[in-house]
């Protein structure tokens, strides 16, 4: 029992949320499911704006390209995420988006507007900087 | 009422878009019983002997159809038909109704739908055949109630037959529109590369939900794959916009918003332009132009590309 606990934990860590530090720049990588709990992403946004205020980056990306499934609270969650960042001076931007998850998005009628957006980690960096 | 059976297939056909039925479904359907195959057969033995005068008297009847001149313009072809019409009235006759029977006679639906007979042309002449073999070439001594029985299943055997060459011929022409819907799908998305980061789709024709679907994927598949930073979209060639066009379009440029790419619409006629302010459809922040020429301008100048005359 305790052997299959702790590989579940494990498994669950393994989905967790990795932040990547380059320059000036916080990347957010996402997990395959987001899936997250209410109480996760509270932590997720907490911990991302207490990262911003401490120091002070020109822009954060949310890379979803590992994810392949989202709903529209999860999508509305990181949407203020983003919007947040921004009011505290970062550029933020969403990269990788697969083409059916954006399909998704685009059918839920989910809000899309007034957020930037990217190919890829490169091409949002390139933007950002130049 | 339909039986369990028959309202299984008729699930099933709906499910599957052709199912064709079995043997025993059809039989079940058209209530033909052992006994009447037995009638067919008794009535074969004695109309087979006066095939001659029905072949004689139908191609007196059919001379003066259109089809005739149409499909018998040579006179080995007209042999080779009668022939093989003998020979489809011969089987008829011997009644033996199994897979390989069945198979035949959706086979003759699938030649008639080949080579275009229509299918009142070929009720018309079903309808002859039975009047002339049933009726017009009787005169043997079989007893009035024996020979209504014959009749009455010779009926059953060739609505068989008729239900068989209409399946077979529906079947076939609904075919060939799902080959041509998915031709007419494959066309309808020609996404070219017209520069470096810059994407071009000429849209013609009617904007319907599936089409839609079919635009958005393929324009962001064809994003993905080449990285452009530019999407123009030419609906100069979409005959109608109404809310729902113009929802789809809009829908389409989110998307590709959402790769990181900027879309613009070019081809905006003034009546487009009109009808869609008078809807009171709001394009919120989608790019449009209303040529080409300008949406391509607007594109090397969104990704800093400057062409100019060489100097001479």
């Amino acid at each position: 029992m305790r052997t299959v606990q702790s590989s579940a934990q494990k498994l669950n860590e393994s989905l967790r949320l990795v932040f990547t530090e380059i320059q000036d720049t916080l990347i957010l990588t996402f997990p395959p499911s987001c899936g997250f709990l209410s109480q996760e992403l509270e932590d997720i946004k907490s911990s991302t704006l207490q990262r911003c205020a401490q120091k002070q980056y020109n822009s954060v990306i949310f890379d979803l390209s590992a994810v392949e499934l989202i709903d529209l609270s999860e999508w509305e969650a990181l949407r203020k995420l983003n919007q947040s960042i921004k009011l505290m001076g970062p550029d933020s931007w969403f990269v990788g988006l697969r083409t059916d998850l954006i399909i998704t998005l685009i059918s839920l009628d989910a809000k899309t507007q007034d957020l930037n957006y990217a190919l890829g980690v490169e091409e949002a960096l390139t933007e950002s900087l130049g | 009422m339909m039986n369990s059976a028959a309202a299984t297939a008729f699930q099933t056909s709906l499910e599957s878009n052709y199912h064709l039925a079995s043997l025993e479904e059809l039989l079940t359907q058209h209530q033909i019983t052992t006994q009447d195959l037995e009638l067919v057969r008794q009535y074969g033995e004695y109309i087979t002997p006066k095939f001659p005068f029905y072949v004689d008297r139908f191609y007196s009847w059919m001379e003066n159809m259109p089809e005739f001149k149409i499909f018998f313009k040579d006179q080995k072809k007209l042999l080779r038909v009668q022939g093989s019409q003998n020979r489809f009235w011969e089987i008829f006759f011997e009644a033996e109704v199994n897979d390989h029977y069945l198979e035949m006679r959706r086979k003759l639906g699938e030649v008639h739908a080949q080579i275009g007979l229509s299918l009142p042309a070929y009720f018309a002449a079903l309808s002859v055949s039975q009047d002339i073999l049933l009726y017009e070439l009787y005169d043997g001594d079989l007893t009035e109630s024996q020979r209504m029985a014959c009749i009455q299943a010779c009926n059953k055997l060739i609505q068989l037959d008729a239900s068989l060459v209409v399946e077979a011929y529906a079947k076939l022409s609904n075919e060939r529109l799902s080959e041509q819907a998915k031709a007419m799908m494959e066309m309808s998305t020609p996404v070219t590369s017209l520069w470096d980061n810059i994407l071009m789709l000429p849209v013609v024709g009617i904007i319907d939900s599936k089409r839609a679907q079919n635009m958005m994927s393929s324009v962001l598949h064809k994003i993905a794959e080449t990285r452009a930073k530019v999407f123009i979209i030419d609906i100069g060639g979409v005959s109608v916009v109404d809310t729902a066009v113009a929802n789809h379009l809009i829908k389409i440029t989110q998307a590709a918003r959402l790769m990181g790419c900027v879309c613009l619409l070019s081809g905006v006629s003034p009546a487009i332009a009109q009808t869609t302010i008078e809807l009171g459809i709001d394009v919120g922040n989608v790019l449009t132009r209303a040529t080409m020429r300008d949406a391509l301008e607007e594109a090397f100048r969104l990704i800093n590309v400057v062409v100019s005359k060489k100097d001479a």
